[in-house]
């Protein structure tokens, strides 16, 4: 006969397993990682933005600023880019992990090429921040704006270029 | 005749027995991915979205008690035995039996010859109270509307969705597949971008679903209330900001019709829980 606390930690072990075998979600989550990783390592190894080309000129002539960027980064209503993405500096409650994490973002991407994923990444699924016709039904409210303006955008690819 | 209570106390008396044989505190849902139907479904396996909604709002759906959804199911059996229209009908006189509504809460949206126009169960229910009644329509998104179709799917519960997208359902189910890869709003997104390419990861906090329909009209335990497939796209659309259409117009028409497709096979889950 086991002592009682053993057997409690024994116990708790067998729970721990049973959770870990929980069918339905680990099930669903492998056949998940099956249909993303393709798409994860297409964004990871930059194949996109090179296909993509990238936007060289800035939008404006003054200089994005990367605490502003930051800043926009992490409103909720203007980048919301924690709802996809791991970002070390703007961490979130609403967390998301649809994209990749932008870790070192700034080292993987030319300057130009960050322009392009926030100005208009095309057929990814991530918002085009910047896009300013081919737009279709948009609502009322937002008709003939962008999510960002042209110096929010700059302040953004600012921000973007510190993570390295 | 076994009232819906007795029904529902059977069904948890049965759960409970099988949990006591087994050991197990609550019956997992153990939802594996069931083959798309068609070699041109974008799904490798079709993952009912109660797989991805967390495990407490899990047991609430697969409990008849605890489903917030039955009320709505329990007010749609009334209606379905209630003289309604200048006919003073009710729909047991012609469907004498609930059961017979198994095919037609599984098979909709539906081409109908007598309207000649692809129509979604709402629609149906209201060509039989306007046609067969002599009733006034029930407006979209009314308790009475949501829970008819409720009920009605409800009794096809368990059964695999199964549509017709052949003859003069095809151009209506092109058009929904169109509509599912169209990037729209101020986002730019596609129901695509998000359901088919990254279902299982998060958005914004929510684990994202294969999105599909097969629960519908499901209960929001977000919004505290049971709601249409269609006031469900309007909210999709209003997250992307897009411009929502109207409930039963023909793209949305279309749309259904091309999820009940993409989700072909999946048993029927009518009233689903979801976050």
């Amino acid at each position: 006969m086991l002592p009682l606390p053993k057997t409690i930690s024994l116990l708790k072990a067998a729970v721990l397993c049973l959770a870990a075998l929980a069918p339905a979600t680990s099930a669903a989550q492998n056949i998940c990682k099956k249909k993303t990783n393709g798409y994860a390592q297409l964004v990871m190894t930059g194949f996109s933005a090179a296909k993509l080309g990238g936007i060289d000129t800035p939008l404006t002539s003054a200089l994005g600023d990367p605490g502003r960027g930051l800043r926009i980064v992490a409103a909720a209503d203007k980048g919301a880019c924690a709802a996809c993405h791991q970002i070390p500096q703007a961490p979130s409650e609403r967390q998301g992990d649809m994209g990749p994490s932008l870790q070192g973002v700034g080292a993987r991407y030319t300057e130009a090429q960050l322009r392009q994923w926030i100005v208009d990444p095309g057929a990814v699924a991530m918002p085009a921040y910047h896009k300013q016709s081919g737009l279709a039904r948009v609502a009322g409210a937002y008709a003939g704006k962008t999510i960002l303006t042209a110096q929010e955008v700059e302040d953004v690819v600012a921000f973007l270029k510190t993570l390295r | 005749m076994w009232s819906r209570f007795s029904r529902r106390c059977a069904r948890r008396a049965a759960a409970l027995g099988v949990c006591i044989m087994l050991g197990a505190p609550a019956p997992a849902f153990a939802q594996q991915g069931v083959p798309p139907a068609d070699a041109d479904n974008p799904l490798s396996a079709l993952i009912s979205g109660s797989a991805f909604a967390p495990l407490k709002i899990r047991a609430m759906q697969d409990d008849d008690f605890d489903n917030p959804g039955f009320p709505s199911v329990e007010q749609g059996e009334a209606l379905w035995r209630a003289k309604d229209g200048a006919e003073r009908k009710a729909c047991v006189e012609c469907h004498a039996q609930p059961q017979s509504m198994r095919t037609a809460g599984a098979s909709h949206p539906k081409f109908s010859p007598a309207l000649n126009r692809v129509v979604t169960l709402e629609q149906q229910i209201n060509a039989c109270r306007d046609d067969k009644m002599k009733a006034a329509p029930w407006p979209a998104e009314s308790a009475e509307l949501i829970a008819m179709t409720a009920y009605v799917r409800h009794e096809a519960r368990g059964a695999p969705v199964s549509v017709a997208i052949d003859g003069p359902a095809r151009p209506v189910f092109e058009r929904g597949r169109g509509a599912y890869t169209a990037k729209i709003g101020q986002f730019a997104l596609s129901c695509a971008d998000c359901h088919n390419a990254s279902f299982g990861k998060r958005y914004d906090g929510e684990t994202l679903s294969q999105g599909h329909s097969n629960g519908f009209p499901s209960f929001s335990v977000g919004a505290k209330k049971i709601g249409s497939l269609h006031e469900r796209f309007r909210a999709c659309n209003s997250l992307v900001r897009a411009e929502p259409l109207e409930h039963g117009s023909e793209e949305y028409v279309a749309l259904e019709l091309y999820l009940a497709w993409r989700g072909k096979g999946l048993p029927v889950e009518t009233p689903a829980v979801r976050p």
